[in-house]
């Protein structure tokens, strides 16, 4: 009697989608398998080679894995930490350059709205300069002043003249 | 959060937990990927050394890039493609891209049984067994060997290696099927 091959045929062709090792039972020919003596022990050398498979092979990693691991990490995190510590300063040097022109272009532009570097603009420093100011603003009152200070110290003058007179002629 | 605690919580809330700031929720995820991801790694490198140095850069690099992580992928996925990535990138420097070979340098088998127990001549013969399965598994068309290995030695789920594969998972299993029927041929004798 020739030998059944109807499920090694499949699977030489890659047709059936389930794990005849795991799944028998849910290959559409279950039931062959289970009344055809040559696809039942098919089946059964197929489940010894990867129980042989399975049990033969093994290879573990050695003692000094983890302690090897261990370091190769923290070599690592060294590494990262340097590269941190070595970004830092530039990224502090950005920082510091970007924050002084800041700082420069705000004082400049607050200087400019108090009128500083304005002649024309007057009335709004509260200094000497608004005094001076205050006077540009007013020059008749300021001519007025000076007249009187000018004819007071000719004044002054003329007093001590007829006292140096009266003094030399002995009255 | 003590590391007992951690146990319970899915890569993802690891993940979660980790981006959050939290180490031990890193470590956990190393203890639960390390053995896997070496296992897997080491048949691409062929020996442990270059597999360990690959399995610490993933962890590494996980580490560096955990900000990158979105919880729409598996951790899992995300760990064993940063892992697959790197061992591809060194394989194709050093020029052993097309020489894929998992049976170790020199022929030398650097890989563990699982069965300690057994007397001298039962490992006479797992070993010569290991022998001709992980040199079947070699000589298996990449797509195959790909798919038996995340299955049977990494133990992922067929969901996984979808992910991972960028595949449906019905091809998952047609080609899982496949890779095994080869294996057989090759192993007959053994598992008779």
């Amino acid at each position: 009697m020739e030998k059944c091959s109807r499920l090694e045929e499949m699977i030489r062709r890659e047709e059936l989608e389930y794990d005849v090792v795991t799944e028998a039972a849910s290959i559409e020919i279950s039931d062959h398998i289970r009344v055809c003596p040559d696809c039942g022990k098919f089946v059964s050398d197929l489940k010894k080679t990867s129980d042989s498979v399975r049990s033969l092979l093994k290879v573990s990693v050695s003692d000094s894995f983890d302690s090897a691991l261990r370091s190769r990490l923290n070599s690592v995190r060294n590494k990262q930490k340097k590269e941190r510590s070595v970004a830092t300063p530039l990224y502090s040097k950005i920082f510091y350059y970007v924050s002084g022109v800041a700082a420069i272009f705000i004082a400049f532009f607050y200087i400019s709205s108090l009128g500083l570097f304005d002649n024309n603009k007057t009335g709004t420093m509260p200094s000497l300069n608004s005094e001076m100011s205050l006077a540009s603003e007013n020059p008749v009152s300021n001519d007025k002043s000076a007249i009187d200070s000018l004819e007071n110290m000719s004044k002054s003058v003329q007093d001590d003249e007829n006292l140096r007179l009266r003094v030399s002629t002995g009255e | 959060m003590d590391m007992m605690n951690l146990k319970k919580l899915t890569d993802e809330e690891l993940m979660l937990r980790f981006q959050n700031g939290d180490e031990n929720s890193y470590s956990e995820l190393v203890e639960r990927y390390k053995n896997k991801l070496m296992n897997h790694i080491f048949y691409y490198m062929k020996d442990r050394e270059s597999a360990e140095d690959i399995v610490q850069d993933t962890f590494v690099r996980v580490y560096l890039n955990k900000e990158k992580y979105k919880e729409i992928a598996k951790v899992s996925t995300w760990i064993y493609t940063i892992a697959i990535n790197l061992a591809k990138t060194a394989l194709s420097r050093s020029g052993k891209m097309n020489s894929f070979s998992i049976t170790g340098k020199d022929g030398e088998n650097d890989y563990e049984i699982k069965d300690n127990h057994s007397s001298t001549d039962r490992d006479v013969l797992k070993n010569e067994l290991s022998d001709i399965i992980m040199s079947s598994i070699d000589s298996l068309e990449e797509k195959f060997r790909e798919i038996v290995m995340l299955r049977d030695i990494d133990e992922m789920s067929y969901e996984e290696i979808a992910a991972l594969l960028q595949i449906p998972t019905g091809t998952v299993k047609s080609r899982l099927n496949r890779a095994r029927l080869n294996l057989r041929d090759a192993i007959a004798d053994y598992i008779k």
